[in-house]
Order: C-alpha cells, then sequence, then structure tokens
C-alpha cells in the first residue's frame, strides 16, 4: 500500500468519528434544551408543553449553530 | 495499516448482509407474530419494566411455559450481585459476590448468597441489628414487617404511575457484576503492559519478541493515528490517558463479548460507567484548556458585541453537550448490540419452535462477528474524540 493511500485512509476514519460525532453532539444539545423546558413547565405547571416546545426549537438552531461552525473548524 | 482494508471494502458487504438479514425478518414477521411488538416492547417498556417483572414472576411461578423476553434482556445486560456461570435461579451454578455496605451504624458485609436471589424483597437478611431487603437489584433497609405481598419494602405510585420503592438505601459499595469485571481487566492490562514494558527493557533497540509485539503495533496506532493527527506536537503528555482509555475500553468491550465466566458482563454499556470516563475527558479540556480555547468560549474574537454575548452560552453548553454526547454514544452502542444479540437467541422461545433456532443462531453470530468490529471501532472513536476535543483546548492559534 502507497504511503499516500494509508494516509488517507487514516483521514477517512478521523473524518468518520468527527462527523458521527457531529450527529450525537446534535442529540445532545436538542435533548439538553428539552430537558431544560421540560423542568420549566413542570415547575411553572403550564397546561401547554410551551417551554418544552420554544427551547427544542431553540436546541435544534443551537446544535445547527454547533455543526456549522465545527465544519469550518475543521477546514 | 492492515486494519483499514476492513473498513473500507468489507464495509459495503457487511452493510449488504445487513440489510439481508433485516429484509428476511420483516418478511418473517409479518408472515407469523409480530416482533415488531417484541422489540418495542424490549426498547419502549423500559420505565414499565418494574411492574412488569415483579407481575411476570409472579406469574412464572403459576405458568412456567411463558417466556417473558423482556425480563430477561433486562436482567442479562443490567448489573447484579451475583455472576451466573451457568443454568438458571436454583438450578444453576452462580458464583456469589460480596455485599458491601456503608450504613447508618457503620460498615457490614456479607454474601449475595444469603438474599438467595430474591430480588422483590420478599427476603430480609438480617446483619449488625439492622435488616436489608433487595428489590429490582438495590438493596433497602427492611421494613418491620411485610406486607400483603410478603414484601418487605414499601411501594408506592408515583405521578407517572411507576411503582417505586419508598424505603431509605444504604450506601452500596458492593462488588457486583461489573465492578468485579472492571478489576478482572485492570488486572489483565497490569499484566500485559507490565510484560510489554519488561520486554523493552530486556531488548533494548532489538525487535520485540511474544506479547510486546503484540501490544506495539496497538500503541503505535493510537500515537500515530489517534494522538498525533488531533493534538499535534503535544500528543506525549496526553498518551497515558489516551492508552489508557484505549485499552480499558477495548477490553471490556471484548469482555462483555464472551458468553460465559470471567465475561458478560455489560461494563462499557452501562451509563454510569461511560459518564465517568467522559468526565475525565471533559476535566481534562476543562483544566488543560488555554487561554484561547475559554476566550472563543465566553467571548468570541471577530464578531459585534451583541452576538458575543449571544454566542457564550451556546459555547458554553457545547462544551457539557460534547462529553454526554460520548458517554451517551458508547452505552448506547454497547447496548444496542447486547439486547440485538439476545432478542435474535429469544426468537426461539418466542417462536416457541425449534425450527428457528438455526436461522437465529446463526444470525447470533454474525451480529456476534460484527460486535468484535463495534467493540474495537467505539474504543477507536471514545479515545479520537478525546484526543480531538483535548486538541481544540491545547490548540495554539497564531
Amino acid at each position: 500500500m502507497g504511503e499516500d493511500k494509508e494516509e488517507k485512509e487514516a483521514k477517512g476514519m478521523n473524518s468518520f468519528a468527527k462527523y458521527s460525532a457531529m450527529a450525537f453532539q446534535m442529540l445532545a444539545t436538542i435533548g439538553l434544551f428539552a430537558f431544560i423546558g421540560y423542568q420549566l413547565d413542570k415547575y411553572t405547571q403550564q397546561k401547554v408543553l410551551i417551554y418544552t416546545s420554544v427551547l427544542g426549537i431553540v436546541g435544534v438552531a443551537a446544535s445547527l449553530y454547533q455543526v456549522v461552525r465545527t465544519l469550518n473548524k475543521n477546514k | 495499516m492492515y486494519y483499514n482494508p476492513v473498513f473500507v471494502s468489507r464495509v459495503k458487504q457487511v452493510i449488504v448482509a445487513f440489510t439481508l438479514f433485516l429484509a428476511f425478518f420483516v418478511s418473517k414477521a409479518q408472515a407469523a407474530t409480530p416482533i415488531d411488538s417484541v422489540i418495542a416492547d424490549t426498547v419502549v417498556t423500559v420505565e414499565n419494566d418494574a411492574q412488569h417483572h415483579e407481575a411476570a414472576s409472579h406469574e412464572a411461578k403459576k405458568e412456567e411455559k411463558g417466556f417473558d423476553i423482556t425480563s430477561f434482556i433486562f436482567h442479562h445486560i443490567s448489573d447484579s450481585h451475583y455472576f451466573t456461570l451457568f443454568g438458571h435461579g436454583e438450578h444453576g451454578i452462580h458464583l456469589h459476590l460480596p455485599i458491601i455496605l456503608w450504613t447508618d451504624k457503620g460498615l457490614v458485609t456479607f454474601s449475595s448468597k444469603e438474599f438467595n436471589f430474591n430480588d422483590d424483597g420478599t427476603v430480609a437478611v438480617e446483619k449488625n441489628g439492622q435488616r436489608f431487603a433487595m428489590a429490582h437489584n438495590k438493596i433497602y433497609y427492611a421494613n418491620e414487617t411485610a406486607d400483603a405481598h410478603g414484601s418487605f419494602v414499601s411501594h408506592e405510585l408515583n405521578d407517572k404511575g411507576d411503582e417505586v420503592v419508598t424505603n431509605a438505601r444504604p450506601l452500596d459499595f458492593s462488588i457486583t457484576k461489573n465492578v468485579f469485571s472492571m478489576l478482572l481487566s485492570i488486572v489483565v492490562l497490569v499484566i500485559l503492559f507490565t510484560a510489554a514494558a519488561r520486554g523493552y527493557k530486556k531488548r533494548n533497540g532489538k525487535a520485540p519478541k511474544g506479547i510486546q509485539s503484540f501490544m506495539e503495533p496497538i500503541i503505535l496506532f493510537v500515537r500515530d493515528d489517534i494522538a498525533r493527527p488531533n493534538l499535534g506536537h503535544k500528543y506525549t503528555k496526553f498518551m497515558p490517558y489516551l492508552l489508557t482509555v484505549f485499552f480499558f475500553i477495548w477490553f471490556n468491550n471484548m469482555l462483555g463479548l464472551v458468553p460465559f465466566f470471567p465475561g458478560g458482563a455489560n461494563v462499557t454499556g452501562n451509563i454510569a460507567m461511560t459518564a465517568v470516563l467522559a468526565a475525565c475527558t471533559y476535566l481534562i479540556t476543562t483544566f488543560k484548556g488555554n487561554k484561547d480555547y475559554w476566550k472563543h468560549i465566553f467571548w468570541m474574537p471577530g464578531v459585534p458585541v451583541p452576538m458575543k454575548i449571544f454566542l457564550a452560552p451556546l459555547e458554553l453548553i457545547g462544551t457539557f453537550t460534547k462529553p454526554i454526547a460520548l458517554a451517551i454514544r458508547l452505552f448506547a452502542n454497547i447496548t444496542a448490540g447486547h439486547i440485538l444479540v439476545m432478542s435474535l437467541l429469544c426468537l426461539i422461545f418466542i417462536f416457541n419452535s425449534i425450527a428457528v433456532a438455526p436461522a437465529s443462531i446463526f444470525f447470533a453470530v454474525f451480529i456476534g462477528l460484527i460486535e468484535f468490529l463495534v467493540a474495537f471501532i467505539q474504543a477507536f472513536i471514545f479515545t479520537t474524540l478525546s484526543a480531538l476535543f483535548i486538541g481544540m483546548a491545547v490548540e495554539e492559534h497564531h
């Protein structure tokens, strides 16, 4: 195997780890925001889960921001 | 590197084989009993499992034929106070592990044999003037008298409708199945690495031999493919941590795949365990992080001031979600693997026919082999991402 190919494959493995980490991080971010929202709803005794939904959306935005930032950094 | 072709070319074959296998089971499921409900059962009813389990154990006495796959699988993947060598319940051979409790009146130790495999609180063990009962693998202070069901612990329905035990608990430092496996893997790793280290001392500058020649490529792999690309020239400082994490996770993953005695514990599929490992990575990034790292979190350079204020909480949350994702990924992958293998084997009992056995065992072995790959890949990914996060914290900006 050539030196170039080896290096390329090692890089591929690292990118695999990085990009799959981003997916899990999105999951954790959205989950964290939704959890905070749920606890707020429970604490304020809302009838409609307003905090959960709003913070859930905020969580999606935050996770997207993190993805964009990570992608820009990896260049 | 010899490992690469496995991931690059075989991955497609594995995906094709896996799709075929899924297709097989989907069609089978429509033809016969609904498997979907079984799988849904295993996944969804985690919370209801406690209730379900208790009801099932009462029913099991009446009706030996009924097979409760949910409690069977969750019994397998959860921690336990005894190690089953083979057999089941009182008919099997078990290794009873010590129970070590820190109670209101000091240290109490006894063998888990005294609970007699009881798991619904109907057996109370008296030690040091205190009484203990075990319910759902947790040890509680027992009540003075048993309730209508013969249980020494009080149950109560919480607001979600789940049954919870309200008794107080002593601090439990028991050597459980998981703790036992961890101690075992520590001993084995220490022996392996001291043997390898002795080899380097004895054959200084010469070709490696024996166990040393097995360890060297893996250690070099961690150095060249994990530490160096992510940490740059500062990698030597973090090599001990990365190597420890890599070998500890890998070895415990592999040990979890061994179906008989020293293996079979679900150590890396325990969320507490993976959370501790991820916390180590978090602490290293937090304390080794340099000025630039913290500046990028709290006062992002190059953006307007309102944006800086807006980004600070987002970046701060990012530092927490990274290790959380790390912990959840390892936990989910290993637990899913264990559940999958067990579910496949349980199919025989669900269809209640020996004709399913060949297919069931074939796919269990197939998934088992994939799990060998997963065991390595997960250890690799955990270490790579730890190195990546540490690398981001110690990186120098010019």
